[in-house]
């Protein structure tokens, strides 16, 4: 197609992309129903910007990008605030549980203030690169990074086999210790 | 130059970075911490558990339950738009023979303002601006242009003029409006569901955190439970345009609809 016009129709994308959109969301905002609100906002947008589509094969990181920034939007307009707590440090190296329940899952990001839930969730989706997501959100790689490791470790923490964790584990020192090799 | 020694946390960051496509393999850094990993026996045992939680928590994170029926569902509210939408991302032709008849039409009325002076101190903000903007518009007194005179957004001012007896003061309940309010109603055609909405008008100097410059057609729109809202500024005036919605999209709708009939007039 060499008129620019995408490749890609909204109800293409609609289909293919709908349940991935809606969890993206639902990971973020933690209802079904902001889910399914954040979708369609979601979709709307899309049809609005979709010259803006540029790759077809990125369809679901910029969908995801919207959701992103819908979800941001609506927070700044509610007064909830979650502080951040300084215990969750970032060399928590809990032991994996065999299956991890998604309701406790949702409950651990809930915790999260935005600025860390939102790096770990587009992570976790495996559509964003660490430069990606630091454009996303306009900090820089280092500040990802840091936030996702402290996000990981929360969730670590969170949703770790506390039984097994009695037992001895090999810890990977914590952050501030360095191990020249 | 001081060099850059890595540590254990470092190390392992990056490598969940590599193992999840996040950071490139060949990256400098990437490449320092595959190296550390190599001679760092902490590591190697440390990383085998990440994996293992990275493993875990990406598929937990995808264990969401879709509602059987939201493709469905969406479809029908995105319907009608999906098919513009895709007219408006194909080429277009050279003039566009459809009329569309964007009248603007704003419906009037009389209102009554209370005249209570304003404090300094109580600026306008968005918030409170959505808080009132649903009142009835009889409970508006008209707009008294001889403090601050209401210019039209420019990219209205093609649609319609801002006749007096349309300019209400606002919010209800003052003595002194800050802001003036316009309803407005919009049709692409003659067959096509009015768009309805309100239009606020207020001189940047009694509006809380002013916006960046910017214009209607390009300004994002915010969804609310039930109307959507966009807010900008123009040189010394600050707007909030608010929309109720009905079927979804109409602020989004709007913009593109005077967008695209920049040539109608």
């Amino acid at each position: 197609m060499s008129d620019g016009a995408p490749a890609v129709t909204v109800a293409e994308l609609l289909h293919a992309h709908y349940a991935f959109v809606y969890r993206v969301a639902y990971r973020l905002s933690g209802s079904a129903a902001d889910a399914e609100d954040l979708t369609q906002q979601t979709y709307l947008q899309a049809q609005t910007h979709l010259s803006q589509l540029r790759e077809p094969s990125r369809s679901r990181p910029w969908l995801a990008s919207i959701v992103r920034n819908l979800f941001l939007r609506g927070k700044r307009h509610a007064s909830k605030v979650v502080a951040w707590n300084p215990e969750w440090e970032p060399a928590t190296q809990a032991r994996p549980p065999e299956v991890v329940d998604p309701q406790t899952l949702q409950a651990a990001l809930a915790e999260l203030p935005e600025e860390f839930r939102v790096p770990v969730v587009l992570f976790y989706f495996r559509e964003f690169s660490y430069k990606d997501i630091a454009t996303e959100l306009g900090i820089p790689l280092g500040t990802v990074m840091s936030r996702l490791a402290r996000a990981k470790a929360h969730l670590r923490d969170r949703l770790s086999d506390k039984e097994r964790d009695e037992e001895p584990v090999s810890r990977a020192p914590r952050r501030p210790h360095k191990t020249p090799v | 130059m001081t060099k850059h020694i890595m540590d254990c946390w470092e190390a392992q960051e990056l490598l969940e970075g590599i193992d999840f496509g996040a950071i490139d393999a060949d990256d400098a850094l990437a490449v320092e911490a595959q190296r550390h990993h190599a001679q760092c026996a902490d590591c190697r045992t440390a990383m085998a558990d990440r994996l293992t939680w990275n493993a875990r928590l990406t598929e937990a994170m995808s264990a969401v339950t879709v509602p059987a029926d939201l493709e469905s569902r969406l479809a029908n509210r995105l319907g009608p738009l999906s098919t513009a939408a895709t007219a408006v991302a194909a080429p277009r032709p050279a003039r566009r023979g459809w009329m569309m008849a964007m009248a603007a039409v704003a419906a009037l009325l009389l209102i009554a303002v209370y005249l209570q002076p304003w404090r300094h101190s109580e600026l306008l903000t968005q918030a409170s601006i959505i808080e009132h903007i649903g009142c009835e518009l009889t409970d508006l007194k008209p707009y008294d242009s001889t403090r601050w005179k209401p210019e039209l957004p420019m990219s209205w001012q093609s649609f319609f003029r801002l006749q007096p007896e349309l300019t209400h003061a606002f919010p209800p309940g003052r003595v002194m409006s800050k802001a003036a309010l316009v309803p407005f109603e919009f049709r692409a055609s003659a067959a096509a569901s009015p768009i309805r909405g309100r239009l606020v008008m207020i001189p940047v100097s009694q509006f809380q955190n002013a916006p960046d410059e910017g214009d209607f057609l390009s300004t994002r729109v915010d969804y609310f439970p039930g109307f959507y809202v966009c807010v900008w500024r123009e040189g010394d005036s600050v707007y909030l345009c608010y929309v109720r919605s009905v079927r979804g999209g109409e602020l989004d709708e709007l913009q593109r609809l005077m967008r695209d009939s920049h040539n109608f007039t």
